[in-house]
């Protein structure tokens, strides 16, 4: 895969609401220990791809925090490498919805320095565990411009804004269609493997007709493409609404789901940290939960994710919710469906109820 | 190379054969401890701890799954610019080589390590005890009484001293006598095999010691006795904390199993001095909707499936449907299937214990239960 440059880029993803109002949704915690770029991290090193560069937005500490230089990932040796590219929301680019060119404008230089024959451009946005190498064979043999990795169907079209194809029967593309809601074959999966000239080309095109949405270029100049799509065989799910995140999290809870994710061979890498195991008390009662390392539970757990360094007192109960980081619950207190951010603190005896259709959802640090 | 005013050498050769199934494969400071930890874990951050940024990890029994483990040092903080984590195994030279043949002659065949560093002190550790000490402070210690030498000293109780080497101290804490294992002991300071040596005479004390072809190559029973002949000024610090050294299968149980009590008697999760170790990049534990857990510590990377009582759970253990695990302690990667019952036990690690099987017995009320110890790779019950 020495031929092959991955890009994972960073889209405004507004529909995630009050979870990312203080953060980029390239780091939404996701699923006890993670964050959302892991998964898409993951996949291009663990198929072979060791010269990454991962696109900022305005909210990057966290990124650059949990990624660092890449140690996790292999990406701090000498041979392969990791860079940042200044994102276009630090250009006040941020109003293009897929894949927006001011990113590869911004820093045509990683390009120009680059003589890989691919790049896979990879939303951050996605929960999956894909292996590339059959999907770059498919791209080289079958020469293609561009493969896109799609969905069949268009039933993950949850947002009129996605992208869709209309395919034929050789795995061509004969039609891009950009926040229809026709019913189409197949849907865009934010992952897409482009020739590095072509890509050159866009980033012309882009800056002589200041087009910056790259599918609306790719739109345009169809008839001279060659458009080929696979479909993904395995575990995908994007992330692009907090009803699709409660669901992504709760799936995994089930040890068959998350084996398809968390392979003993492809890992999810993430950053680590050092956390005693934690402390199950006397008189506490799990069942169907992710637990994180660090924590002390004396209360109840139920169909839950709980991040590292839960406190969860005598007798809280606790169920269909997600906790991120440094959560105490204090003693009696009830939660159903909540969705807490890193560092909430519930006093005793409170109780919160959402509903599987909108969740409670409470920002970093709040005391209740 | 800049010079260095502590290194750090920590003895990790050892086989540790009282631990008997525990070490068949793997160097004792190897040995997994409190779920995620291994032995060295403590001693390593120790270090870190006391700025010590100089180490050398003497190895000889079985030392990849050690030598893997310390890596680069970089779990601890120590893999410093000038210096860092050195793996030290014995190595030939123009006339030969040997093995470490004892405690002071691992050091000894180390000289011209140590020396690169040209340190004013040296800290000599064991790789296998469970204490979180600040070293500085014992350094400071051995600075102001100008001594030769100091040893770190734990209180024991008194029907036990015969297991230690114990001291024999004057009012300043200066060692007047000194004896290994004693029959009778005539103290209850017990040496916990913590020794700061000013450089220069330890150095003068190995190579004598090499030359007398009597000697066991030993700190206990041979550089400090002959340092205390030699009216060499050794003093004894006294250390107040929790210390174990996990010799035997039983005290290796009992010291997990404190981590279970109300109040454990070390704090592994203390936010200003904590324990560090080389972490996996595991999932998160995922407990299943018929799994029942009371009184237990669970790792990063296992699946419980079935009921866990007053047990220790390391990394990557997976225990499915209507297992039950009572009073013990199952190691990294260990495969637990259904319908196990598993009483006041130990399974190392990576033991798949098959369909059914039962492992020992429940607890006697009053009667203090044997611990079974398993480390087949593969366990379907006692033929």
């Amino acid at each position: 895969m020495r031929d092959t440059m991955g890009i994972i880029i960073n889209n405004p993803l507004h529909a995630l609401g009050a979870l990312v109002k203080n953060r980029n949704p390239i780091t939404m915690p996701f699923f006890a220990r993670y964050r959302l770029v892991d998964f898409a991290l993951s996949n291009l090193v663990n198929s072979g791809i060791f010269k990454i560069a991962i696109v900022t937005s305005d909210k990057y500490r966290s990124l650059l925090d949990h990624v660092g230089i890449g140690q996790e990932w292999g990406l701090s040796r000498k041979s392969q490498s990791l860079v940042f590219m200044q994102g276009s929301s630090q250009f006040g680019h941020s109003d293009v919805q897929h894949i927006n060119m001011v990113d590869f404008i911004k820093n045509d230089v990683v390009f120009e320095r680059n003589k890989h024959k691919n790049i896979i451009i990879s939303t951050s946005n996605i929960v999956s565990n894909i292996s590339y190498e059959k999907y770059i064979d498919f791209h080289n043999e079958s020469q293609a411009d561009i493969t896109f990795l799609t969905i069949p169907g268009s039933e993950h079209n949850t947002l009129e804004k996605e992208v869709m194809f209309i395919t034929d029967s050789n795995n061509g593309i004969k039609e891009v269609k950009i926040g229809c809601k026709d019913v189409c074959d197949r849907v865009y999966s934010g992952i897409m493997i482009i020739n590095h000239s072509l890509l050159d080309k866009f980033i012309e095109v882009s800056e002589n007709t200041r087009e910056y949405e790259m599918f609306r270029i790719i739109s345009d100049s169809i008839d001279y493409l060659n458009l080929k799509y696979m479909d993904i065989t395995e575990y995908y799910r994007k992330i692009d609404s907090i009803k699709n995140y409660f669901d992504a999290n709760m799936e995994l809870i089930d040890i068959e789901k998350s084996n398809e994710v968390f392979k003993e061979n492809n890992v999810i890498l993430t950053k680590v940290k050092d956390n005693h195991p934690t402390l199950y008390k006397e008189g506490c009662d799990i069942s169907n939960a992710c637990i994180a390392s660090g924590g002390v539970i004396y209360g109840k757990i139920s169909n839950s994710v709980v991040f590292r360094h839960a406190h969860i007192s005598e007798n809280a109960s606790v169920s269909n919710s997600i906790l991120m980081e440094d959560i105490k619950i204090g003693k009696n207190a009830v939660l159903d469906f909540v969705i807490a951010d890193r560092n909430v603190t519930i006093g005793d005896h409170v109780i919160l109820k959402g509903t599987k259709e909108s969740p409670v959802i409470l920002d970093k640090e709040t005391v209740i | 190379m800049n010079k260095t005013k502590t290194i750090a050498m920590i003895l990790a050769g050892g086989q540790g054969s009282r631990l008997s199934g525990l070490t068949h494969k793997i160097a004792k400071p190897a040995v997994a401890f409190g779920g995620k930890y291994r032995l060295i874990d403590f001693t390593l951050s120790n270090c870190r701890y006391s700025n010590i940024d100089v180490v050398g990890v003497l190895t000889q029994y079985k030392p990849l799954l050690l030598n893997a483990y310390i890596g680069t040092g970089s779990s601890w903080a120590l893999d410093s610019i000038n210096g860092g984590v050195s793996i030290l195994p014995p190595y030939m030279g123009m006339d030969g080589g040997n093995w470490y043949n004892g405690t002071a002659d691992a050091v000894y065949q180390n000289i011209e390590f140590i020396d690169q560093y040209d340190p004013d002190n040296i800290l000599i550790l064991s790789g296998d005890h469970i204490y979180k000490m600040d070293y500085s402070k014992m350094i400071d210690f051995h600075e102001e009484n100008n001594a030769d030498a100091t040893i770190a000293v734990i209180k024991v109780p008194m029907e036990e001293a015969s297991r230690f080497g114990i001291m024999l101290c004057d009012e300043q804490d200066r060692i007047t006598d000194f004896d290994e294992k004693p029959k009778n002991p005539v103290s209850d300071l017990a040496s916990m095999g913590v020794y700061v040596f000013n450089w220069k005479k330890l150095k003068k004390e190995l190579i004598l010691d090499h030359k007398d072809s009597q000697s066991r190559n030993d700190f206990g029973k041979n550089i400090v006795p002959n340092m205390l002949l030699k009216q060499n000024k050794l003093f004894a610090y006294r250390f107040t904390g929790y210390w174990r050294d996990v010799g035997t299968v039983e005290s290796y149980y009992q010291a997990n199993m404190e981590l279970l009590m109300q109040n454990p008697p070390i704090d592994l999760h203390e936010k200003e001095f904590p324990v560090f170790s080389n972490n996996h990049n595991a999932i998160p534990q995922i407990i299943g909707s018929k799994a029942k857990i009371s009184n237990s510590l669970i790792c990063d990377g296992c699946k419980i499936l079935g009921t866990i009582r007053n047990s220790i759970i390391s990394n990557g253990v997976f225990v499915e449907e209507d297992a039950v695990i009572e009073n013990s302690i199952i190691l990294h990667n260990a495969h637990i299937e259904k319908g196990v019952k598993i009483f006041n036990a130990i399974i190392a690690e990576g033991t798949v214990v098959k369909n059914n099987v039962v492992v020992g017995k429940p607890a006697d009320a009053g009667i203090e239960p044997e611990i079974e110890l398993i480390y087949d790779s593969v366990y379907e019950g006692r033929k």
